[in-house]
């Protein structure tokens, strides 16, 4: 048994930036299932967004990124929460920088913005390519400055808790091959995005949705499940991200007739229109025929080997390394990929998750909602950062007026038996053609497009999968380092929150930011302005509703 | 394609120690080694295990080796790893494995605590001065570092000295130690020295495993050292005595007997106002002509190879000049971080072959392979830094001879058998110089009798660059020792190399082994006097007294 006052699950950017705020006051720990160096966050490039001092000389405003981020969101963002983000924005940038997070500079010396698609002014600091990197980097040392606990490579089984208050942990210390029960007074959960329940996704392996699933299972609903958004040019069958610089440097997409095809869609914009627009465009070549085996080409050639060598050599350099193919001189294969998930653990603008005393929840996992039904570009590191510092803050006063809650007897013993359950079982179900089962079908049916034949039919693959699940035969039993085992687990989840992205899909009778219908093509402000919750019943999700918050903006069409 | 996996395993709950498994798969174009670990698990074998998860080069999860060399499982496409159809993976080496291809990173995370790697700022002023943009973008050039471990797994000299910090650690202290907020500055660079900066022979295994690619020797090991001389914290006593005998006489080696430059009197004259030797031995038309520089070891050492080069050239209808006045290169001091220092040196050799090529001999050949890589990557930027002129072209006697064999002028008709079974030792110098491997070994294969083994692992160093055998003689005894008997146990008769550097280690350690009762039956073979013997000594030039 491991007592803490403050436990933060997850070592990405939301957990640290919440360890570390927390730590100036109470007892913390970070537990992450991978090392904290290794979240996800590292893959972001693209950069973070907030208005600087000197925005005023370009005409940028809070007021701007605000509103900017309202009508991105398709007016299903809290605005109130929006407004928290944009205002707090600068501070946090300020003090990243003071901790040495390496941003590009200016000529001057200021930090550079750069353009970003939704953001009416270039607001957005980066550090060259590789963003995400350098603030987890930079997150990092302030942890290892602040001697912060961390527990890496502990898998969290689940969450208890008791008449409605948080009371701990199970987690698997993968090294040592053993169970640990945690107790604490409050968690905060930064487990980050559920990308992996799709095929073909930006996110990394370890994006499993883990800490959505042991929410739910324990009570709490997951709202706004149904809003995934897809990112227009994933590499073809890796999902790996190519980021819009390709497109921006003037990167042609073609389809199978030699077609730059975007003059349809969008002929002011074309390569370069907003993200959900190119992801439909692109799908609807795929699924009309007018794709190469499930994809598009994204053409470089026309740039020359000197730009793109020069301008897109990390592009070149992911492209030659994961697929093989020199952009040179073959055009590059896309397809639409699952990028980040809106939706979540429902939390308020402090981080406080409203159905359990003690439960905090920060970053992607997090619905607080500031994406609404769509994210913009360089919100969501901001989110992770604004929003972690919150929910840190709160955490930890919150703990300081709080006892420790005793944990339920038997809490171990039942998590172990039912591990025990499943690895030795005698069933012959292989877990990784489950997996590839939901993951594909999630694509497919539940993926850009969705209608009511597609996601009646996934939610009943998933109940078909859930009861292949039970079956699932191990190779592995033994404890140490079981990656078999961790596997299963994550799938596990995947198929419970999965449900809920159904379920909200299915009920939602409208297209909405991410959210496409093809049976009902308009936005619905009248019906369903709304955020969706779905709560774990018997017989899979119940949904419930609750009111969009809005402060100041009323719903306008979204054109760009 | 069907491709054989050889895969390390190893279950801490029923293994007494790691086995190989062998699995076959199909692999298609653009699978990479990580996509085949992944088939395999999901479909093959599912206790497999190993670390991943970004699966796009960013989280540094996934090293592992490939064929003895480590990398990150998921930037290496399977096909292009191949050898014979097949492919090894093992877990990285240096740190505990823990199970199959995971090991316990603990101490590699270590290292890199140990250089707090962190911002220190005066917190007595509010706002931290900012930095400017270029400054920012030269540290964000060492902030790539994923701390995948792969530069510690390849590390030579981690691998007979964990208290060195090893190459991200070393990286990191530059991220900090060279930001101009960061107050601790030189307490950094003098910690570090402490914890080994100048223990790397800068072999540069570190940046070939990189998946990164971060220059460490010429942008993180090389600046850092410049950084501690400023400071006063560099360069070590020992390269101090070994500067100031360079300084002395303009050599970084004691002279044993004659220096080559001073044999062969007789061949003695004035070439433009330079005082040479001039070699030409054949009859009729030479084929092309030359200047050679020896370099101090070969000049002040090992004039056999010396003699043995001029052979070779004679043999081959070269001509050659041999200007008496050339001096050391200067890379003792790019090696220890004295820049300042070397002008004159640089400026004396320049003049050299600025006036052969003024006078139609232009092709500039070097028989060390330290001196080649500071020609050919150091003097361009010290020349234009200096303002001379570059009109050469610098050339390995190696590589030269190659050239000559592609054109058709290298004789290789009637060479004698020279029977023995070697492996070739690839110095890192030359891999500095941008020449590849197989430019030598493909020449060393054309000597009838020789049986030359495939290198197992090429990532092994000699232990004679970077100053490390000035300071830490110990460490580079160790390598060297290290180096041979890994190639004894592949069965060669000895090493065969052409860089006076590691024959001087590897002769020392053979020395070393036999005083301390152990004598190693093996052997240091030398690229050019195995040639001379292939081409046939009778023509060797007589030394005139
Ligand atoms: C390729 C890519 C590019 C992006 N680019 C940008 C961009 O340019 N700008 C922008 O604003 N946003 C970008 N995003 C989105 C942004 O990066 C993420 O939303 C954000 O980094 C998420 O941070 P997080 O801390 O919430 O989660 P993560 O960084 O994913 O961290 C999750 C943590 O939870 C831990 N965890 C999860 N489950 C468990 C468990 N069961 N037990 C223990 N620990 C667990 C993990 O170990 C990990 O440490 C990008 C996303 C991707 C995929
Ligand atoms: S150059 Fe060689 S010894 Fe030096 S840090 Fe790199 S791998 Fe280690
Ligand atoms: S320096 Fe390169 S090889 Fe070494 S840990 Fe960093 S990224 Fe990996
Ligand atoms: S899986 Fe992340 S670097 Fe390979």
């Amino acid at each position: 048994m491991i007592i803490h006052d403050l436990l933060i699950l997850g070592g990405g950017l939301a957990g640290m930036r919440a360890a570390l705020e927390a730590g100036k006051n109470v007892d913390v720990a970070v537990i992450s299932k991978v090392h904290p160096l290794r979240s996800h966050s590292g893959a972001a490039q693209g950069g973070i967004a907030s208005v600087l001092d000197r925005s005023q000389e370009i005409g940028d405003s809070l007021e701007s990124h605000i509103k900017d981020t309202i009508k991105g969101s398709d007016y299903l963002g809290d605005q109130d929460a929006i407004e928290i983000l944009c205002n707090e924005a600068p501070g946090d940038i300020r003090i990243l920088d003071r901790m040495g997070a390496l941003f590009s500079r200016t000529g001057e010396g200021l930090i550079a913005q750069r353009d970003f698609g939704g953001h009416s002014y270039a607001r957005t600091c980066y550090a060259s390519d590789k963003t995400g990197h350098i603030l987890l980097q930079t997150l990092y040392e302030q942890m290892m400055k602040h001697n912060v606990k961390v527990y890496p490579e502990w898998h969290v089984v689940s969450l208890i808790t008791h008449e409605n208050t948080c009371r701990g942990l199970v987690a698997y210390d993968m090294a040592r091959g053993e169970l640990q029960v945690f107790r604490a007074k409050a968690i905060v959960f930064a487990t980050g995005g559920y990308g992996r329940a799709y095929g073909i996704t930006s996110n990394a392996h370890a994006n499993t949705g883990d800490g959505l699933a042991l929410a739910y299972r324990a009570g709490v609903p997951l709202q706004d499940m149904e809003f995934v958004q897809f990112h227009p040019t994933g590499l073809y069958r890796h999902g790996i991200l190519i980021t819009e610089g390709a497109r921006g440097e003037g990167g042609y997409l073609i389809n199978n007739d030699g077609e730059r095809f975007m003059e349809r869609y969008a002929p002011n914009t074309m390569e370069l229109a907003s993200r959900d627009i190119v992801s439909r465009a692109v799908q609807t070549e795929i699924d009309e025929g007018r794709g190469i085996d499930g994809y598009v080409h994204l053409d470089l050639r026309h740039l020359g080997k000197e730009l793109i060598m020069s301008r897109l050599s990390q592009i070149h350099d992911i492209v030659l390394s994961f697929s093989g193919i020199d952009c040179t001189r073959y055009p590059i294969p896309i397809q639409p990929t699952a990028h980040y998930s809106m939706g979540g653990i429902p939390a308020d603008a402090y981080g406080r998750v409203p159905d359990i005393d003690g439960l905090f929840a920060a970053g992607e996992c997090a619905c607080v909602s500031v994406h609404g039904a769509n994210r913009l570009g360089g919100n969501s590191l901001l989110e992770t950062i604004v929003f972690g510092r919150r929910a840190g803050i709160t955490a930890s006063e919150y703990v300081k007026k709080t006892t420790l809650r005793p944990m339920p007897p038997d809490t171990l013993p039942l998590v172990e038996h039912e591990i025990n359950l499943m690895m030795n079982g005698k069933g012959k179900e292989n877990a990784a053609d489950i997996r590839m089962q939901l993951q594909s079908n999630m694509i497919l049916k539940c993926g850009i497009f969705r209608d009511i034949d597609g996601l009646t039919h996934m939610q009943q693959l998933i109940i078909a999968l859930k009861e292949r699940f039970n079956n699932i035969g191990f190779r592995d039993r033994g404890m140490t380092f079981n990656t078999e085992l961790v596997e299963a687990l994550e799938l596990k989840n995947m198929l419970d929150f999965s449900e809920t992205i159904v379920a909200g899909a299915m009920a939602r009778e409208e297209s909405r930011g991410a959210h496409a219908r093809t049976d009902f093509l308009m936005r619905d402000d009248e019906h369903w302005m709304k955020h969706t919750l779905a709560y774990r019943g018997e017989q899979g999700p119940v949904l419930d509703y609750k009111p969009v918050t809005m402060t100041r903006y009323g719903p306008q069409r979204r054109m760009y | 394609m069907r491709v054989k996996f050889r895969i390390s395993r190893f279950n801490p709950d029923l293994d007494a120690r790691p086995y190989h498994q062998d699995l076959e798969l199909d692999v298609t174009n653009g699978m990479t080694i990580l996509d085949c670990l992944h088939e395999i698990k999901n479909n093959q074998d599912g206790s497999l295990t190993f670390r991943r998860s970004c699966r796009s080069g960013i989280c540094g999860s996934c090293a592992v080796r490939v064929n003895h060399r480590a990398m990150l499982a998921c930037k290496t496409q399977a096909l292009n790893v191949l050898i014979d159809g097949a492919v090894l993976v093992e877990p990285l080496v240096h740190l505990r494995t823990i199970k199959d291809l995971v090991v316990d990173m603990e101490p590699f995370y270590q290292t890199i605590e140990k250089v707090q790697p962190w911002l220190v700022t005066d917190h007595t002023t509010e706002e931290i001065p900012a930095i400017t943009s270029k400054e920012a973008e030269n540290l964000n050039r060492v902030s790539d570092c994923i701390f995948c471990g792969a530069c510690y797994s390849d590390c030579n000299v981690i691998d007979v000295d964990r208290s060195f910090a090893g190459p991200s650690a070393i990286a990191k202290t530059y991220r900090f130690a060279c930001d101009p907020r960061d107050i601790l500055g030189s307490e950094r660079i003098k910690h570090l020295v402490e914890s080994g900066l100048y223990k790397c022979p800068v072999d540069q295994e570190c940046e070939l495993a990189c998946p990164k690619g971060i220059s460490l020797r010429r942008d993180v090991i090389e600046q850092l050292r410049c950084t501690a001389v400023t400071g006063g914290f560099g360069p070590l006593p020992a390269h101090k005595r070994l500067i100031m005998s360079v300084l002395d006489t303009g050599a970084s080696v004691p002279v044993t007997t004659t220096p080559a430059v001073d044999m062969y009197k007789d061949r003695e004259r004035d070439f433009h106002g330079i005082k040479e030797l001039y070699i030409r031995e054949f009859e009729g038309e030479p084929v092309t002509e030359v200047v050679l520089f020896f370099g101090c070891i070969i000049n002040r050492r090992q004039q056999d190879t010396a003699a043995a080069i001029i052979n070779i050239f004679q043999h081959n209808r070269v001509a050659v000049h041999i200007p008496k006045k050339q001096v050391c290169c200067g890379s003792p001091f790019l090696r220890v971080g004295m820049l300042e220092t070397m002008k004159p040196f640089v400026t004396q050799n320049f003049e050299i072959f600025n006036t052969y090529a003024n006078n139609g001999v232009t092709h500039i050949l070097t028989s060390c392979s330290g001196c080649n890589s500071t020609f050919r990557h150091d003097y361009p930027a010290l020349a234009l830094e200096y303002g001379l002129n570059f009109d050469f072209r610098i050339y390995d006697v190696g590589e030269y001879m190659t050239m000559m064999d592609r054109d058709g002028t290298l004789n290789l008709n009637d060479m004698k058998n020279v029977a023995m079974k070697t492996m070739y030792h690839y110095p890192c110098h030359i891999r500095a110089s941008g020449l590849d491997e197989s430019i030598y070994v493909d020449l060393i294969r054309k000597i009838p009798g020789i049986g030359l083994v495939q290198v197992p692992s090429s990532g092994l160093c000699c232990g004679g660059g970077g100053g490390v055998r000035a300071a830490y003689p110990d460490i580079s005894d160790k390598l060297a020792i290290r180096r041979m008997e890994i190639a004894r146990d592949e069965g060669v008769d000895g090493l065969l190399t052409n860089c006076p550097f590691c024959i001087l280690s590897f002769e020392r350690g053979l020395w070393l082994k036999e005083n301390a009762g152990e004598a190693m039956d093996f052997r240091i073979f030398d690229f050019y006097r195995i040639f001379s013997r292939a081409f046939g000594e009778d023509g060797m030039v007589k030394e005139s007294h």
